[in-house]
């Protein structure tokens, strides 16, 4: 426990040290969901679109062809 | 050349009718600077060191506030379609535009410097190299603007967004020609300075009239 | 000599991406972990500096990358342009806010690093001013790309700038160094940090947090086109599927 603390208090500097860190880190694991999440909506909207799109194409079968 | 010539003419007639606009311009940079000492406070010193800078960013703010009118008039009434079959190259029509330009804000804004740089203490010995440095770098503002004002044709919220683009370009004129000024003031050689802002004149002649001419293509299509 | 249209079909893209990106997240989700342990275990501290060192190996490399990435935007921008090679504008758009976060993480990290070892969070050196520059470029791009109803238009609107700030990044670059010869000349410089040549010790983890930065870029330019394109076929769907309905509503 003192080895841990010694360790992230860092000879005083742990405060920059850390924040800095956790700067960086919160920026780009935050853009990185943003992307991940907007990717995976857009998936969900297209396998969405997919599936009515094909009902639509059965049920209008008759009138337009393939 | 003669129909180069009756553009800037055009302009500056649709200037002159529309002339509270170009008041109000001058009017914001006499307000923007006379702002500075009530926020920093009266001392004649502090006033005196920061002078330059304020004159400068007033003027290029004032400068951003003409800017959108530049064309997004000529493509709501649709003259820009027929500037864009004249007989001539649009990116002799965009110095035109920009020229035009230069004459109904910047020239105001040089006449008008003066009066602020005793309102802020400016000492005499830079006064002029303070005039000099508008006169090579307003022209610098309108090339560059064109370029904004050009590409933010018909987008939303258009003002803002010239301001938004152009601003970070233009910082080396703010940086040497305030810096200028400061030499002036403690006696030093300002003379490269103003070449370097000639030459950021010339590169931006150079540049500017073609990207404002593509903008202006694109935006027509 | 490679054919560049053959890249250009968005299909082509999407199936010569896919098996990539895995690989390129993979690089990326193990580099960060060995440069991250590097950095803050086995890196020893400065002798001037002490530990506050450790900043530099998320400040650097985040530098390095926001010149890559507004590198990469403006040569897509220009193929672009060019070329009218129809996937550079969304390649050059995905590009934009990693760029802009990269700027940011740079400009945070360097404040941070700038209170121990300067005594103060912000100085209007040469460096952080051109880095403050460079965010706003990104920034304006980004605005300007969503700034019209035609998507189109904003991309290559964006596009133009994105190339014009390339243009103008030495100048600026140049003229804000001259912000330094102002704060000497008037007395209140700010001591510089020497720049010794780097020793290896902390070469290695700085080069490895470069590398997981690279491939952090890498991931997610690709993933932001592949989103980008499955976007642009719902919208497409969405649009046939519009007037399939109404053939359908006309032919009852």
């Amino acid at each position: 426990m003192e080895a841990l603390n010694e360790y992230l208090w860092m000879g005083g500097d742990g405060i920059f040290i850390w924040s800095a860190y956790s700067a960086a880190a919160i920026l780009l694991g935050g853009l990185a969901l943003v992307m991940l999440v907007g990717k995976r909506s857009v998936e969900k909207r297209l396998e969405l679109l997919g599936d009515k799109h094909s009902q639509t194409r059965k049920e209008a079968g008759a009138h337009d062809g393939p | 050349m003669k129909i180069w010539w009756i553009l800037v003419q055009r302009d500056l007639l649709m200037a002159w009718r529309r002339s509270s606009d170009i008041f109000s311009v001058v009017m914001f940079f006499v307000l923007a600077v006379v702002l500075f000492p009530l926020g920093v406070g009266p001392e004649l010193d502090t006033l005196r060191k920061i002078a330059p800078g304020i004159i400068w960013v007033a003027a290029l703010l004032a400068a951003m506030l003409s800017l959108d009118q530049l064309f997004q008039s000529d493509a709501d009434d649709g003259s820009l379609d027929l500037l864009l079959l004249a007989p001539i190259p649009l990116e002799t029509i965009v110095i035109a535009k920009c020229c035009a330009h230069w004459m109904v804000t910047g020239l105001p804004l040089i006449l008008v410097a003066p009066i602020l740089g005793i309102l802020l203490n400016l000492p005499l010995s830079g006064f002029a190299v303070m005039i000099i440095t508008l006169v090579i770098s307003t022209p610098t503002i309108s090339l560059l603007g064109s370029v904004g004002a050009a590409l933010t044709i018909g987008a939303r919220r258009g003002g803002v967004l010239v301001a938004l683009l152009i601003l970070p370009l233009l910082t080396p004129i703010l940086i040497m020609s305030a810096n200028a000024v400061d030499l002036a003031l403690v006696g030093l050689n300002y003379t490269p300075l103003i070449a370097l802002l000639g030459a950021f004149f010339l590169i931006c002649l150079v540049v500017c009239p073609f990207v404002a001419a593509a903008a202006l293509r694109l935006a027509a299509e | 000599m490679i054919n560049l249209h053959r890249y250009a079909n968005p299909n082509q893209f999407m199936r010569l991406s896919s098996p990539l990106v895995p690989v390129v997240g993979f690089l990326t989700c193990s580099l960060f972990p060995i440069g991250l342990y590097l950095a803050l275990f086995v890196s020893p501290p400065d002798y001037e500096q002490r530990e506050t060192v450790r900043i530099m190996y998320v400040h650097v490399p985040a530098a390095w990358m926001a010149l890559l990435s507004y590198t990469l935007m403006a040569t897509f921008s220009a193929v672009a342009l060019i070329w009218r090679h129809p996937l550079a504008n969304v390649m050059a758009r995905s590009v934009a806010p990693i760029g802009a976060s990269f700027t940011l993480i740079c400009l945070i990290t360097g404040s941070l690093w700038g209170q121990p070892t300067w005594g103060t969070w912000w100085v209007w050196d040469a460096r952080l001013t051109s880095v403050l520059i460079l965010f706003f470029l990104f920034v304006g791009y980004l605005v300007l790309y969503g700034a019209f109803d035609d998507m189109a238009k904003g991309a290559r609107a964006a596009g133009l700038i994105a190339i014009v700030g390339f243009i103008f990044v030495p100048i600026i670059k140049f003229s804000v160094d001259l912000l330094d010869l102002r704060t000497l000349h008037q007395g209140a410089s700010v001591s510089k940090l020497s720049s010794p040549a780097i020793h290896e010790s902390m070469m290695w983890p700085l080069m490895i947090m470069a590398a997981a930065y690279l491939c952090y870029l890498i991931t997610f330019l690709l993933l932001g086109v592949r989103t980008e394109i499955m976007a642009a076929r719902l919208r497409a769907g969405h649009r046939m599927r519009a007037e399939k309905g109404v053939q359908l509503g006309s032919s009852e």
